[in-house]
C-alpha cells in the first residue's frame, strides 16, 4: 500500500523480530543461570550502599514495580551480606520480683539462653523434691515439733492457770456461742438464777468481785492467744527459711558457677533465690496451715502457675553450632504485633491474665542485629505498623505496646517489659508511587529511609542483554523447575519481553509477568507432550492469555461491527476523523478507534471543546485542544483576527476522556472543516500536536494500531487503510504477528508522521503547501484553503460587525468610531 | 466385701453443743458413716447453764483475741443458741442429700451429758467435741464414760483437728476382745483412706502377731505391729505425732485413757479423732 506523497513503513520497522539463529545455543538446558538481575546495576549498588552504611536513618526502600525482582535482588543480595556478619545474642525475659509487672531483658550470649532455661528448670524440678525432703527431715520435723509443743502447751498453760484459779473459787469458764464467760459453779454446773439470787447479799458480792477479777485475767489471756499464735508462725516461717535456703544453695549455687561471668544473671539469680526462700511454702504439698507439717510433694506440683515465676522466656536463641551469619527475616504479616511481638493473656477464671512467659518477639527482635525486609503497602495498611516501626527505628529500641494500649481500651492485666536495644537494617519494598507519596506527605520518612533502591521497568535490548535474557530464562526454568526452551521459544519470549515494555528496543524486567508466561508456555508444552518448550507453546500461551481477557475488546468490536457505534473505515468524509483511544481494564489494555468530528463557521475565535463543556474532557486533553487553537491562529491568516467558532467531539463516548493524543486528529478533523477537504476514512490517527505544528509521540502505540486493523479486518481489509502514528514512536512498535504480515501484503500501513502537514497530506491526498517568498501558500493546498476560509470569516465578520453597530448606535453629530473600526 | 458390710457399728450420734463449732465434727462423723455405711443421728443441745448465766446480773463474755467484755442477755444468747442448731441441722440434711446417708437431726433443751446419754441408747459410736461447753468444768473423761454407759463406742474431735493422710492407729493394751471392734473399723478407714493400719503393741501380754482377733478385716499387706517398751505418755504422744495419724483407736477401759490429763496429752500432739471402744 503506497500514499501519493508519503509511504507506510517498511515491515522491518513494525515488530523487533528476534532471530532465533543468533542464539549458540538450541535450548536453555545448554545455558548456565544468571546470578545476578540484568539491567539493574544501580538498585544493586544501592543496595550494597544502603547495607553497608551503619549510620542512623539509612534504610533502605526498594521501589519500582511489581515482578521486577525486587524481592528476589534483595533476598540474595541480603543472604550473602548476612553470611559474612556474626549471629546475633540471645535475649531473655525473666520474673521482676520487685515489679512484676516490668519483666527483665537480658541479652546473653548465643545458646546461652536456652541453658538458662533448662537450668533454671532443673532447679525448680530438683527444689520440688529436695524441698520436701528437707521439710521430712528429722532435725526439721524436730524442731518443728517443738514449735508446735510449746504454742500448744502456752496457750493450754494460760488457760489451765486461770481454770484452775476459777476452780478454787467455784467459777466455771465456758465456751458459749458469744464467746467465753465466767460463771459461779454449784455442784460442778453453772448457778441457775434463782439459786444465785437466794444467796445472801454478801455472798453474792463476793462472787461478782471474784468474777470480775477473773474477768480480767480471762481478757489477758485471750488477748494473748492470738500474739502466741502470730509468735508461733514467725517461728515457723523463719525455720521454714532456714532449712529453705540450705535446699536452695545447694541447687542455685550450681547455675551461678554456670554463668559466674554474667553480672545481669548472677542478679537475676539472687533475686530468685531470696523469692524461693521466701515462698518456701509452694514447694511443699499445701501452702502451710498452721499447726500442719508439709507432705511431700508430686510432679504435678511443677504445674502450679506459681512456679511460671521461675521460667526463662527465651526471646531469641540459637543453637550455637547451628548458628550461621546474620538474620534476615521476611515478615509478609507485618501486624503491629508480629513486627514489633506481643503479650499474650490466658483464661483463667474467666479473666485475661498474662506473664513474662507470654511475651513473644517479633519480626523486629528475630531480625535484630540483621536484616528485615517488609512490604511497604502491607505495613501501611496495618493499624499502628507504620508508626510503630518508625518509632523503633528512630528511637534504637523495641517496646511491646499492643493496639489496645495505645488506643487505651485495655482492660487487662498487662506488662511493662523492658525494651530491648534494636539494631537492624529495615528494607521496605513498595512501589514508586508509595515511595513519592511517603517522601511528600511524612516528614519522618527521609529520615529514617535515606536509601531509595530503584528498580528499572526495562532494559535496552541488544545482543548483549538479549544473551543475558536467555540466561535469565534458564535461571527461571530452572528454579521453578519447568521444561527447557528451545532457542525458538527463547526468542518468542524475547519479542514478548519487547511487547510487554511496549517498546521495540527495550526488554521487560518484569521478571514475574516473564515467569507467568513460562508457567503457561510449560503447560501448553506439557499437554503437547513436548520435550521442550518451543515458540508455538509460547505463542499458544499469549494467544491463551490475550483470550482469557479478551471479553470486553471483543463486545467493543462487535458494537463496532455491527455499526452501533459509528467507525467508518473507508469513503471519505469532511471534519470527520478516526481517533485512537486505549482502554485499561484490570492489567489488560486494548485500543478502539472513535469518531471525532469538528464543525466551524464564522465566531470570536473559539474552539469549543465538547468534553469539556460537559466536563467529561481531562486536564491534559483540554491542554491539547487549547495547543490546536493556538496552532490555527499562529500558522494561518496571520494580520486577521481569528473569526472562527469551531467545536469539537468525539462521538459516541460516555465516559471521561483524557490525554493529548487525539490533538493531532482533532487538528486534522478542523483542517478539513475549514477547508472543506474530506478525510479518507480508511485511517486512524494518533498523536500529540504542539503550538508549532509538531506530531509527537503518544503511549500505546500498539494497542491502538491492533485495535483499529482488528475493525478493519473484521470489515475486510481494502488495502486503502492504516494508522498514522507520530515518528518518534516508531521504536515503540512491536505489533502482533498477523498486523505485520497484513501490511507486508499491503493490505495495511502504519505512517510515521513527524508534522502536520505530512500527516493531512496522507489523510487528503492533497498537498498541505509551504508559504512562498510573499508569504502565500500555493492554491489548491489544504493550508491556502484553510487560510482562505479564515479570512473569508474574518472579513464577513468585520462587515457582520459595522452593519451591528450601525443599527445600534443614536445618531448624534459627535458619535465616534468604535474601537474595532479605529 | 465393701467396706464394714460386717462391721458392728451401724447407728452413729453426733453430740453436739452450742460452744462449739460443728464442722470438724460434722466431717469426721460424714467420713466414718461413708466407710461403714451407717445411718447419722445428729442431736443439738440447747445448753440450759448457757442460758443460765446469760440470766445472771454481772454475766459478760469476750471472744478471743478480743479486748473487751460485752454483757450477756438472756434474748440474745437463747437467740444464738437458735441460730447455731439451725446451721447444725442444716448442715446435717446437706450431708444426708450429699452423701444418701440415712440422716436425722434432735434439737433439744437441756443439759448436755444428760440429753446425749439418753439419745446414746441404741447408738454404736457417739461422737462429741472434745472441749464441749460442760467440759470446761467437769471431768472430760467421767462425762466420757457416762455417755458410754450404753456400751457405745466414743469419738473425741480435738477442737484442732488437722486432717492428715497418715495411718489410722490402733493402741493395744492387752485386751483382745475390746480390739475386736476396733480393728474392724481400721480395717475400714485404712482401705476407704488407701493408707494402713499401725497396731502399737503398749502392754507385754499382748497378743503375738498371729492370734489378734480379727486381723483378716485387715489386709495383710497393710498392717504393721509396733511393740513399745520402756515408753511414758510424753513418748508415746511423740511418737504418735510422728505417724499424723488419720484416726486413732484405743480402749476405753485401759490404763491409757483413764484420766483427763493423760487424754488431753495425746489428744493435744495427735489433732485426729480418737475413737474409743468400751
Amino acid at each position: 500500500m503506497t500514499n501519493k506523497s508519503f509511504n507506510p513503513l517498511e515491515v522491518h520497522r513494525l515488530r523487533q523480530v528476534c532471530d532465533p539463529e543468533q542464539f549458540s545455543f538450541k535450548t536453555t538446558e545448554e545455558l548456565e543461570p544468571l546470578d545476578n538481575l540484568i539491567g539493574q546495576q544501580r538498585a544493586l549498588e544501592a543496595i550494597k550502599f544502603g547495607t553497608n552504611i551503619d549510620t542512623k536513618g539509612f534504610h533502605l526502600f526498594v521501589l519500582g514495580p511489581a515482578g521486577c525482582g525486587r524481592h528476589t535482588a534483595v533476598d540474595t543480595f541480603l543472604k550473602e551480606e548476612a553470611a559474612k556478619k556474626t549471629p546475633p545474642d540471645d535475649w531473655v525475659y525473666v520474673n521482676n520480683f520487685e515489679e512484676t509487672h516490668k519483666p527483665i531483658a537480658i541479652r546473653m550470649q548465643i545458646g546461652q539462653g536456652i541453658k538458662l532455661r533448662d537450668s533454671m528448670d532443673k532447679l525448680i524440678a530438683d527444689l520440688l523434691t529436695a524441698i520436701p525432703s528437707m521439710f521430712e527431715s528429722d532435725e526439721y520435723r524436730n524442731r518443728r515439733r517443738a514449735l508446735d509443743n510449746s504454742v500448744d502447751e502456752a496457750q493450754e498453760k494460760a488457760f489451765e492457770e486461770l481454770k484452775t484459779k476459777a476452780a478454787e473459787q467455784s467459777i466455771g469458764i465456758l465456751r458459749t456461742p458469744m464467746g467465753f464467760s465466767l460463771a459461779p459453779l454449784q455442784d460442778g454446773k453453772p448457778i441457775k438464777p434463782e439459786d444465785f439470787n437466794a444467796l445472801p447479799e454478801d455472798d453474792r458480792k463476793k462472787i461478782e468481785a471474784n468474777i470480775d477479777l477473773l474477768q480480767k485475767d480471762l481478757e489477758e489471756v485471750l488477748q494473748k492467744l492470738p500474739l502466741l499464735r502470730k509468735d508461733y508462725m514467725d517461728n515457723v516461717r523463719a525455720l521454714n527459711s532456714e532449712f529453705a535456703e540450705i535446699a536452695v544453695n545447694i541447687s542455685i549455687n550450681e547455675i551461678m558457677h554456670i554463668f559466674s561471668d554474667h553480672s545481669e544473671i548472677k542478679d537475676y539469680l539472687q533475686a530468685v533465690k531470696h523469692d524461693l526462700i521466701n515462698n518456701v511454702e509452694f514447694f511443699l504439698g499445701n501452702k502451710q496451715e498452721e499447726g500442719a507439717v508439709f507432705s511431700v510433694t508430686d510432679g504435678r506440683k511443677a504445674m502450679d502457675p506459681f512456679f511460671r515465676r521461675y521460667k526463662v522466656n527465651v526471646l531469641l536463641t540459637q543453637h550455637e553450632k547451628e548458628a550461621q551469619g546474620a538474620p534476615v527475616i521476611f515478615e509478609d504479616y507485618p501486624t503491629l504485633s508480629n513486627l514489633v511481638g506481643r503479650i499474650e493473656h490466658i483464661s483463667q477464671q474467666g479473666a485475661l491474665i498474662t506473664d513474662f512467659t507470654l511475651i513473644k518477639a517479633g519480626a523486629l527482635h528475630r531480625a535484630n542485629g540483621g536484616y528485615l525486609v517488609l512490604d511497604a503497602r502491607r505495613v501501611l495498611s496495618e493499624p499502628f505498623t507504620w508508626e510503630a516501626l518508625k518509632r523503633s527505628l528512630r528511637s534504637d529500641r523495641i517496646t511491646i505496646r499492643s493496639a489496645a494500649e495505645q488506643l487505651g481500651i485495655s482492660s487487662t492485666i498487662s506488662l511493662e517489659p523492658d525494651p530491648i536495644p534494636l539494631s537492624v537494617k529495615v528494607i521496605l519494598v513498595g512501589e514508586r508511587l508509595l515511595y513519592y507519596l511517603l517522601v511528600d506527605l511524612d516528614p519522618d520518612f527521609q529520615e529514617i529511609f535515606k536509601v531509595n533502591v530503584d528498580f528499572d521497568e526495562d532494559v535496552e535490548r541488544s545482543g548483549e542483554t538479549i544473551a543475558l535474557y536467555a540466561q535469565l530464562i534458564s535461571s527461571l526454568v530452572r528454579k521453578e523447575k519447568l521444561k527447557d526452551l528451545t532457542s525458538g521459544a527463547v526468542a518468542a519470549v524475547i519479542e514478548e519481553a519487547s511487547r510487554l515494555c511496549r517498546d521495540s528496543e527495550k526488554l521487560s524486567l518484569k521478571i514475574g509477568d516473564i515467569s507467568d508466561l513460562l508457567h503457561e508456555a510449560n503447560l501448553w508444552a506439557r499437554n503437547q507432550e513436548h520435550k521442550y518448550i518451543e515458540a508455538q507453546d509460547v505463542e499458544k500461551a499469549i494467544e491463551n492469555r490475550a483470550y482469557r481477557s479478551d471479553r470486553i475488546r471483543e463486545k467493543s468490536l462487535e458494537q463496532i461491527t455491527r455499526d452501533i457505534i459509528l467507525i467508518d473505515t473507508d469513503g471519505e468524509a469532511i471534519g470527520q476523523i478516526n481517533g485512537l483511544s486505549v482502554l485499561s481494564i484490570g492489567n489488560f489494555q486494548f485500543g478502539r478507534p472513535t469518531r471525532i468530528t469538528a464543525r466551524v463557521r464564522m465566531g470570536s475565535g473559539k474552539v469549543v471543546d465538547i468534553e469539556r463543556e460537559v466536563k467529561l474532557g481531562g486536564p491534559i486533553h483540554t491542554k491539547g485542544v487549547l495547543i490546536l487553537s493556538s496552532f490555527l491562529a499562529s500558522h494561518y491568516a496571520l494580520n486577521q483576527p481569528v473569526s472562527l467558532w469551531a467545536s469539537l467531539v468525539f462521538e459516541q463516548t460516555y465516559g471521561g476522556v483524557d490525554g493529548d493524543s487525539a490533538s493531532s486528529a482533532e487538528l486534522y478533523a478542523l483542517l478539513s472543516a475549514l477547508s472543506g477537504v474530506p478525510i479518507k476514512q480508511g485511517y486512524a490517527v494518533t498523536g500529540s500536536v504542539n503550538q508549532l505544528g509538531q506530531v509527537q509521540a503518544i503511549g500505546g502505540v500498539n494497542e491502538k494500531i491492533e485495535g483499529f486493523f482488528d475493525v478493519c479486518q473484521a470489515r475486510g481489509l481494502t488495502g486503502e487503510q492504516g494508522v498514522l502514528i507520530p515518528q518518534a514512536n516508531i521504536r515503540h512498535l512491536m505489533l502482533r504477528k498477523d498486523i505485520v504480515k497484513a501490511c507486508d501484503e499491503g493490505k495495511f500501513g502504519i505512517f510515521a508522521i513527524s508534522t502536520i502537514d505530512q500527516g493531512i497530506e496522507v489523510l487528503t491526498g492533497i498537498s498541505a503547501g509551504t508559504r512562498d517568498e510573499e508569504g502565500n501558500f500555493p492554491e489548491n493546498t489544504i493550508n491556502h484553503m484553510v487560510e482562505a476560509q479564515l479570512i473569508n470569516f474574518a472579513t464577513r465578520q468585520r462587515d457582520f460587525n459595522k452593519t451591528e453597530k450601525k443599527n445600534n448606535t443614536p445618531k448624534t453629530e459627535d458619535s465616534k468610531p468604535s474601537e474595532e473600526e479605529e | 466385701m465393701s467396706p464394714g458390710s460386717q462391721n458392728r457399728i451401724r447407728r452413729i450420734l453426733i453430740g453436739m453443743d452450742p460452744g462449739s463449732d460443728h464442722r470438724s465434727l460434722l466431717n469426721t462423723a460424714r467420713e466414718i458413716a461413708e466407710t461403714i455405711d451407717a445411718e447419722l443421728m445428729g442431736h443439738f443441745v440447747e445448753e440450759s447453764s448457757l442460758l443460765h448465766i446469760s440470766s445472771l446480773p454481772f454475766a459478760r463474755s469476750i471472744v478471743e483475741g478480743g479486748t473487751q467484755t460485752h454483757a450477756l442477755d438472756f434474748d440474745q444468747m437463747e437467740k444464738a443458741i437458735k441460730r447455731q442448731a439451725k446451721r447444725f441441722e442444716n448442715a446435717i440434711s446437706v450431708v444426708g442429700i450429699e452423701t444418701n446417708l440415712t440422716c436425722a437431726t434432735r434439737i433439744s433443751s437441756g443439759d448436755f451429758l444428760s440429753e446425749i446419754q439418753a439419745s446414746a441408747s441404741g447408738h454404736d459410736l457417739v461422737l462429741i467435741q472434745g472441749t464441749p461447753s460442760g467440759f470446761t468444768i467437769s471431768s472430760m473423761m467421767t462425762d466420757i464414760r457416762t455417755l458410754s454407759s450404753n456400751s457405745s463406742a466414743i469419738a473425741i474431735c480435738p477442737g484442732n483437728l488437722q486432717v492428715y493422710r497418715g495411718p489410722v492407729i490402733i493402741l493395744d493394751e492387752g485386751n483382745n476382745v475390746e480390739l475386736q471392734a476396733a480393728f474392724e473399723l481400721a480395717g475400714s478407714l485404712s482401705q476407704s483412706r488407701k493408707t494402713s493400719v499401725i497396731v502399737l503393741k503398749l502392754d507385754k501380754h499382748s497378743e503375738t502377731e498371729e492370734n489378734y482377733p480379727d486381723k483378716n478385716s485387715v489386709q495383710q499387706k497393710n498392717i504393721q505391729f509396733v511393740s513399745l517398751s520402756n515408753w511414758d505418755i510424753e513418748i508415746l504422744a511423740d511418737i504418735l505425732r510422728q505417724y499424723q495419724p488419720g484416726y486413732i483407736l484405743g480402749q476405753l477401759n485401759g490404763k491409757l485413757f483413764h484420766n483427763d490429763n493423760l487424754t488431753r496429752v495425746i489428744l493435744r500432739g495427735i489433732k485426729a479423732p480418737l475413737i474409743l471402744f468400751p
